[in-house]
C-alpha cells in the first residue's frame, strides 16, 4: 500500500496519475487514521508546500503538495525529511536557568518573571533578536513589545546577516523593498544568469523548473557567474569565474557595452529611469542625481579588457553578456542570494544588477526580471515586511520618519510619542555592545534570542558573542527547540514549539504569504514563541511598566472572544482558546497598505497555498494576488496607460534609479601571510547552522561533518592528502578541519570553501565582521586565510 | 521498509534517457511509473534507510538523469533510523 501511495504522489508530481492519466489526484491516504493538512516547508525561502500526514498526534509522512504553485508536488532532500526535524532525541522541553556552570529546570512562571524584571529594570538595555524563521505573528508581536511597549528600537533579526543588502538594493533602486518579479519568470526566461548563486543545491525545486523546460527540449541559456564551481555550474552553458568582489566590474562592463554599442533600451530608460551615484562625502541610499552623459562617462572606464584585468573573466564573455542584454527578443532572469548579499559592497552590486536590467529594458515582462532569493522561510514576510529590524516599523515604515511613527501609534492605539525616533543598534553593533563591559560603553545588558543561533552564525564569533559570557551583568535568554551553541552559552533557556506544533504564517521570496495550522502538540513543556512574548508583556504590565498599555488603558495584546469577553492569552492553558495568529495577522494587515503590500484577510490564506502581495479585493468580492509589480495590467496600483510605474520612486516621479558604483577592492585580500581566499556557505543536505538537519539521521549520514574544500594543485603543493586534518587560520582564529580535495565545488587554486553547518567545526570563529556601509550586512564570502599541516609551525 | 516516491527529470539526450530507463527497470528495488515529457515517476523500496539514501545518490549520478526530487517519504519507522551519530573523518 505504501508503494502505491508513493507512486501516486510521484505521478501527481509529474502531472499524471499512477495509471498514467493526467493527474488531478488528492493526497494519498496512508491509512484511514492519517490526517493530512498543508504547511509551507520549515526550511528555505522557496516556500514549497508540503502535505503533512499525522497519526495519533505524531507526524508520520510528508508529501509534496501537488496543488502548490511554488513546487507543484516536488520537494528537495531537506523538504521530504522536514517531519523528522520535530523528532530529534534531545528536544528542549523545560525552561532552564544557569546556576553556576549548570542549567537547572525552573517553572515557566519563574522564567517569564526573570525576563520581565530584566526588561523592567533597564528597558533600553534589553534587546530582542529574532529571525527570518520567526512567523509573521511572532515578528509582529516582538515589534509591538519592543517598539510599541518598551519604547525603544533594539530589535533585530538574523536576516541582517543574509539579505539586508538585497533590501537596500531594492530601496535604492525602486524606493521600496522586494522583487517585482516572481517564480513564474523561471517558466518564461530564455536566459538564466546566476550571480554568485547556486540554486541547484540551495533552491533545487526552483532550479528544476528551468531544468524541466530543458528536458522538454526548450532552449534556456544558463550562465553561472561565481568564484567557485557548484552543482549549478554543471548545468551551465558558460561559467564565468571571477576574482572575489569584482562582480561590480562585470556589471559595469555590461553597462558600458550597452551604451557603447547603442543597444540599451532608450525608450524604457527615458520614460522610466533616472541615474544616480553615491555622494562623495557621507554617501546615503538616496545618492545624488547624475545625468545620462555623466553616467556614460563614468562607466566608460569599464571596457571588456579592463574588466578582464580586474575580474579574470575573459573580455569575450563580457561582450557575450552585453549582447544578450542588448537583445530585447530574449527574456533574461537574474537570480542571486548570499553571494551578492554577504558582501562588503552588497548594496552596490545589488544596485548594479538591477541597473543592467533597467538599462537594457529587461524588466516587467514574464521572464525578464532581476530577482533575489532568500535563505529563510520568512525573511521576507517577517523581517522585511513586518520590519523586525532596528530602523523599521511594520509595513515598510521607519522609526526616524515622524509620519510613520504617528501612523504606527495610531494603528497600535498608543499614546503619541511612545515610539522612539532613534534607530537602535544593528546586529553587529548590538552584539558588540553586549560583549563590551557596561562601564566601557556596553549598554546592552540583556539579549533575548528567538528562533536563531547567533553563537554559531555571527561572524568573528569569538569577538562578538563569546566575551559577553564572561561579563557577570550580561544576561542571555534563548528560545529554541534544540541545544545549540547559543543555548549552551545562555543564562536562561526557553523550550519552544516549532513548525506544525503551532499556528503560523510565513512570507517567501516571491511575496507569497502562506498560512498553516497547528497539527501536533510540542514535546514536554515547550510553548509557542508568540505566547512567550505576550506572557512577558503581561508580566511587565503586572510589574507596572506603563508601556504595556495602549492609550485607552488596555493591555497591548488585549484579545477578545467572539462574544467580546477578554481572553487571558498570557495564560498558556487559555492561549489556544482563540486563534492568536489570526488576531495578530488582522492587526498587522492594517499596516500593509502604505507601501502597497496589501494582504487579504487571514481566512483567504487558510484556503490558499499562499497569495502574492499586493492582494486586493476585486469588484466581485474575490481577492486577487499580483504576479508582477509596477506593471500595467498586473499590478493593481499602476494606472492605465502608464505601462510601468515605479510608484515608490525615491525621486517621487515614478522612475527607478540606475546607479553607478565604482569597483573597490575588499577590506581583506590574500597576502604573503594569508595567501588563500576563504569562502563559507551551505551544502545541499544541511540548512544553516544544522540545528534541525543534523538531527535528521539520513541527512546527517549523507553529510556528517564540515570540511575544507581545496584544489588538487594547492593540496599537492602543500603535501596535503585527501581527508587529512589541517590547520586553517585567519587573522581572527584557527580551526583544525579535514580537507576534501576538490570537494563538490572544485575550487580554483588559491581558494578555499568551508560549509558553516557544523557546530563542532565552527568556521565563524574565523570569518570577517566587516560589513556593507548601507545594509550593515557582513561578508562571509571572502577573507584571507592560510592552511598548514598539523604539527608544522604557525 | 523505507518507501520513497520520486519525480526524476531526464536529460535531453534520447539515447541516454533510454539507457537510464533500462537500467532503472532492471533494478528490483525500483518501480518505474508513468512518464510525462522528460519526467518519470519512480518508487524505491529498500530494506534500510541507508540503502534508500545510497540508491538515491546512485540515481542522481546516473547518466540520463538530470535531477531527482523526492515527493513522498514515509518515516513512521523513524526510530529505526536513530543510531550512533557518524564519526568524524580520519584523524579524529
Amino acid at each position: 500500500m505504501l508503494k502505491g501511495m508513493a507512486m501516486a504522489a510521484a505521478a501527481a508530481a509529474i502531472g499524471r496519475d499512477a495509471s498514467g492519466q493526467l493527474a488531478g489526484t488528492p493526497p494519498a491516504r496512508r491509512t484511514d487514521q492519517t490526517e493530512w493538512n498543508k504547511a509551507p516547508c520549515r526550511f528555505c525561502g522557496t516556500g514549497c508546500h508540503v502535505q503533512v500526514g499525522v497519526e495519533r498526534g505524531r507526524v508520520v509522512a510528508i508529501q509534496g503538495d501537488a496543488e502548490a504553485p511554488v513546487n507543484r508536488g516536488l520537494l528537495c532532500v531537506k523538504g521530504y525529511h522536514v517531519g523528522l526535524a520535530l523528532y530529534g532525541t534531545d528536544r528542549l522541553t523545560r525552561p532552564m536557568l544557569r546556576r553556576g556552570d549548570r542549567h537547572e529546570p525552573i517553572s515557566w512562571d519563574e522564567a517569564i518573571d526573570i525576563i520581565a524584571r530584566r526588561a523592567h529594570a533597564n528597558p533600553r538595555g534589553f534587546a530582542l533578536y529574532l529571525s527570518g524563521q520567526s512567523t509573521i505573528p511572532e515578528g509582529f508581536a516582538g515589534s509591538k513589545l519592543i517598539k510599541g511597549g518598551l519604547g525603544h528600537n533594539h530589535l533585530e533579526a538574523n536576516a541582517r546577516l543574509c539579505m539586508a543588502s538585497a533590501v537596500t538594493g531594492f530601496i535604492a533602486t525602486y524606493g521600496v523593498d522586494e522583487p517585482a518579479g516572481c517564480y513564474d519568470d523561471l517558466d518564461a526566461c530564455d536566459v538564466l544568469i546566476t550571480w554568485g548563486n547556486n540554486p541547484a543545491e540551495m533552491h533545487p525545486v526552483l532550479f528544476s523548473r528551468v531544468m524541466d523546460r530543458r528536458s522538454r527540449g526548450e532552449r534556456i541559456e544558463l550562465i553561472d557567474i561565481g568564484t567557485r564551481r557548484t552543482r549549478t555550474t554543471e548545468f551551465a552553458d558558460r561559467f564565468l569565474q571571477f576574482e572575489p568582489q569584482t562582480d561590480l566590474a562585470i556589471a559595469m562592463g555590461i553597462a558600458h557595452l550597452l551604451l557603447r554599442d547603442e543597444t540599451w533600451d532608450r525608450e524604457f530608460v527615458e520614460r522610466h529611469c533616472a541615474f544616480r551615484a553615491p555622494q562623495a562625502d557621507e554617501p546615503t541610499l538616496l545618492g545624488e542625481a547624475i545625468d545620462f552623459e555623466e553616467y556614460r562617462r563614468r562607466v566608460a572606464e569599464y571596457t571588456p579588457e579592463r574588466v578582464e584585468e580586474l575580474s579574470g573573466v575573459p573580455a569575450e564573455e563580457i561582450r557575450h553578456l552585453a549582447r544578450l542584454f542588448g537583445d530585447r527578443d530574449r527574456r533574461i532572469t537574474s537570480l542571486w542570494c548570499m553571494g551578492m548579499n554577504q558582501h562588503t559592497r552588497g548594496t552596490a552590486i545589488n544596485d548594479l544588477v538591477h541597473g543592467v536590467h533597467l538599462l537594457s529594458g529587461h524588466f516587467g515582462r514574464p521572464g525578464d526580471a532581476p530577482t533575489s532569493l532568500t535563505g529563510q522561510p520568512s525573511a521576507c514576510g517577517t523581517v522585511r515586511e513586518v520590519g523586525t529590524l532596528t530602523h523599521a516599523l511594520p509595513g515598510g515604515r521607519r522609526v526616524d520618519v515622524d509620519a510613520h511613527r504617528e501612523q504606527a501609534e495610531q494603528l497600535w492605539n498608543l499614546p503619541p510619542g511612545r515610539i522612539d525616533s532613534t534607530i537602535g543598534y544593528h546586529t553587529i553593533e548590538m552584539f558588540r555592545r553586549f560583549s563590551t563591559p557596561t562601564d566601557a560603553g556596553g549598554d546592552i545588558d540583556t539579549v533575548w534570542v528567538q528562533v536563531t543561533n547567533p553563537g554559531h552564525t555571527l561572524p568573528n564569533v569569538d569577538e562578538l558573542f563569546t566575551p559577553a559570557r564572561e561579563l557577570e551583568d550580561k544576561f542571555l535568554i534563548v528560545s529554541d527547540v534544540y541545544p545549540t551553541e547559543t543555548t549552551r552559552a545562555a543564562d536562561l533557556i526557553l523550550p519552544s514549539a516549532m513548525w506544525v506544533e503551532k499556528n503560523g504564517v510565513f512570507g517567501n521570496s516571491e511575496r507569497r504569504t502562506q498560512q498553516w495550522f497547528k497539527m501536533v502538540d510540542p514535546p514536554g513543556d515547550a510553548r509557542d514563541d508568540t505566547w512567550q512574548l505576550i506572557a512577558v508583556a503581561h508580566r511587565l504590565d503586572e510589574l507596572g511598566h506603563e508601556g504595556m498599555r495602549d492609550r485607552d488603558g488596555r493591555f497591548l495584546f488585549h484579545t477578545e472572544d467572539e462574544g467580546g469577553a477578554e481572553v487571558p492569552i498570557w495564560e498558556w492553558d487559555r492561549y489556544y482558546d482563540v486563534n492568536v495568529d489570526r488576531r495578530l495577522f488582522e492587526e498587522y494587515r492594517g499596516f500593509t497598505r502604505l507601501k502597497h503590500k496589501n494582504l487579504a484577510p487571514y481566512e483567504e490564506y487558510v484556503a490558499a497555498r499562499g497569495l502574492r502581495w499586493p492582494v486586493v479585493e476585486t469588484d466581485d468580492g474575490a481577492w486577487q494576488e499580483t504576479r508582477y509589480r509596477f506593471v500595467e495590467g498586473e499590478d493593481p496600483f499602476v494606472q492605465e496607460g502608464e505601462a510601468i510605474d515605479f510608484y515608490h520612486s525615491t525621486t517621487h516621479d515614478g522612475r527607478a534609479q540606475i546607479w553607478f558604483h565604482p569597483y573597490e577592492p575588499p577590506p581583506e585580500v590574500p597576502d604573503d601571510d594569508y595567501p588563500f581566499w576563504l569562502c563559507t556557505g551551505r551544502v545541499l543536505e544541511h540548512w544553516h547552522s544544522g540545528t534541525m538537519t543534523m538531527r535528521i539521521p539520513p541527512l546527517r549520514r549523507a553529510m556528517p561533518q564540515a570540511y575544507l574544500e581545496m584544489s588538487r594543485d594547492d593540496a599537492q603543493r602543500l603535501r596535503i592528502a585527501d581527508g587529512e586534518t589541517v590547520v586553517l587560520e585567519t587573522r581572527r582564529g584557527r580551526l583544525e578541519i579535514p580537507v576534501w580535495i576538490d570537494g563538490r565545488g572544485r575550487p580554483p587554486a588559491g581558494s578555499l570553501f568551508v560549509p558553516f553547518f557544523d557546530e563542532r567545526l565552527l568556521i565563524n570563529r574565523l570569518t570577517l565582521e566587516e560589513y556593507d556601509p548601507f545594509s550593515k550586512q557582513p561578508d562571509y564570502k571572502k577573507c584571507a586565510a592560510r592552511v598548514r599541516k598539523r604539527g608544522e609551525d604557525g | 521498509m523505507p518507501v520513497t516516491g520520486l519525480a526524476a527529470t531526464l536529460t535531453e539526450d534520447a539515447r541516454e534517457r533510454d539507457r537510464a530507463l533500462d537500467a532503472l527497470a532492471r533494478d528490483a528495488r525500483v518501480t518505474v511509473g508513468p512518464r510525462e515529457g522528460g519526467r518519470v515517476a519512480l518508487v524505491l523500496a529498500t530494506d534500510t534507510a541507508d540503502e534508500d539514501r545510497d540508491l538515491l545518490q546512485t540515481l542522481r549520478a546516473l547518466p540520463g538523469v538530470a535531477l531527482v526530487h523526492v515527493v513522498f517519504h514515509d518515516f513512521s519507522d523513524v526510530e529505526r533510523f536513530e543510531g550512533t551519530p557518524p564519526k568524524r573523518w580520519v584523524n579524529d
